[in-house]
């Protein structure tokens, strides 16, 4: 085995970019998806509690948090596929 | 036609291991959907067999880095792959029996690395690649999902902290569904790739591909893929009961934040070609999200074992790898010298059935106690 320079030889850019799109997509997704029950919860409470000028902002939210996981989803294996 | 056959018992060996793979690591894909009840046991598992069988096609770059990046294949021979799996599945196979989630992909990396001291000797390892590609990644990797996981439960109850429990919960398990699919998906993406890898090196030993380029063949990958989904499929269950409810007691935000940190990072390290340790990774996500509600939720003991069977698991499969490769080589090599490894396997497991039987005391007849 040769002496390796232990620095010189981390694949740096590769392991930046693991580091870096691994905590957003794992934060990220958890944040939306979070935002996506509390938003599908306040819809529920809303129209339970006659509160009808609620429903539409938390379906909103609820609308907006959902497409955002879906598309990291779909986003990550057309990455894995593709790239 | 001595080499056929030699091929041929490589072949089944790696594909051997692939079920093990699959067998042991079913634990880290659907041990917290289990848990928390996202899932049915069963249903959960056959999620993750096809997934991982889905996953096995999406990308070739970790079977790129197996084959060429982690020794030299053009010194490689099919007796040092063979060796190499032998040290891999002799290890997985014991901590199965210990219940411990250690990783298959580093034992399989320990047992081709150490086969290949004792074959050719320092030079024939690409330290460069060992160090740059496996042992820093697989360093890093858990430490990121830790991290992950805990500042995403956080977030998460953060944000859903004042709903109420029934509807949050029912939530976050159909998440669970999601994110454990992903993390099959992601499992079968990484570690299926390490099969194809070894499998594509005792090619090249047999000349039956170019040492230079080698190109992952189709039906290697489908044989890979159907070997990970099989043994996925027939579960280990000592190591989901580990994974699922004795590192901590989870609630099913936490087993979301721990399946989509993993599933986060192991996609990404894919994505570059790391043969990460999907384990640890997934490991490092439960523990993450666990730690940062309340440090004592976690069982520190139980991930204090799970540390030392990480540590020791490069070593012990490359010290078995090794071993196995010297009475191959002792053997004299050709069909005859793994003949003599599973001879030699054969009579070590006789013996500790054996011993076993000689330890466990005779149940004591009724009338023989009083």
């Amino acid at each position: 085995m040769r002496p390796v320079p232990v620095l010189a030889e981390i694949a740096w850019d590769d392991l930046l970019e693991v580091l870096w799109v691994g905590a957003l997509a794992g934060v990220g997704v958890a944040i939306a998806f979070a935002f996506l029950v509390r938003g599908v919860i306040q819809v529920g409470a809303a129209r339970r509690e006659g509160r009808p000028g609620a429903v539409l902002p938390n379906a909103a939210l609820a609308a907006v948090s959902g497409a955002v996981c879906l598309a990291a989803v779909i986003f990550a294996v057309y990455e894995m596929v593709t790239g | 036609m001595a080499s056929d056959l030699l091929l041929v018992i490589v072949v089944v060996a790696a594909l051997a291991f692939d079920f093990t793979n699959g067998f042991h690591d079913t634990a880290n894909v659907v041990a917290t959907s289990i848990s928390t009840r996202a899932l049915p046991p069963r249903l959960a598992i056959a999620i993750a067999a096809v997934l991982n069988f889905v996953g096995a096609f999406l990308s070739l770059k970790v079977a790129a880095t197996i084959a060429g990046g982690i020794v030299d294949s053009g010194s490689i021979t099919l007796q040092v792959v063979f060796a190499g799996l032998v040290g891999a599945i002799s290890w997985n196979m014991l901590t199965w029996w210990l219940g411990l989630p250690s990783s298959s992909s580093h034992a399989l990396i320990g047992g081709v690395v150490g086969a290949m001291l004792v074959a050719h000797g320092t030079g024939a390892i690409n330290g460069e690649g060992l160090l740059g590609k496996v042992l820093i990644p697989g360093l890093v990797a858990p430490v990121l999902a830790f991290g992950v996981a805990g500042v995403a439960i956080l977030c998460i109850y953060r944000i859903v902290g004042r709903q109420r429990p029934g509807p949050t919960t029912r939530g976050f398990r159909l998440g669970q569904i999601a994110s454990g699919s992903l993390l099959a998906l992601a499992h079968g993406t990484n570690d299926a790739q390490k099969t194809m890898g070894i499998i594509t090196l005792a090619l090249v030993a047999h000349g039956s591909l170019n040492g230079a380029s080698p190109d992952v063949p189709f039906w290697v990958v489908i044989a890979s893929a159907s070997a990970i989904a099989l043994g996925t499929y027939s579960g280990g269950w000592r190591i989901i009961r580990t994974m699922g409810s004795k590192i901590i007691k989870m609630d099913a935000a936490q087993g979301f934040a721990a399946q989509g940190s993993g599933a986060a990072v192991i996609l990404a390290a894919t994505h570059v070609g790391f043969p990460l340790s999907t384990t640890h990774v997934i490991s490092g996500g439960v523990v993450g999200a666990g730690a940062a509600k309340r440090l004592s939720a976690v069982k520190w003991g139980v991930a204090g074992n799970m540390a030392v069977a990480w540590v020791l698991t490069i070593p012990a499969a490359g010290l078995t790898g090794g071993v196995a490769y010297g009475i191959s080589h002792l053997a004299g090599g050709g069909t005859r010298g793994p003949i003599a490894v599973c001879v030699v396997i054969a009579l070590l497991v006789a013996f500790l059935l054996r011993s076993r039987r000689v330890r466990t005391p005779p149940p004591i007849a009724e009338g023989a106690a009083s």
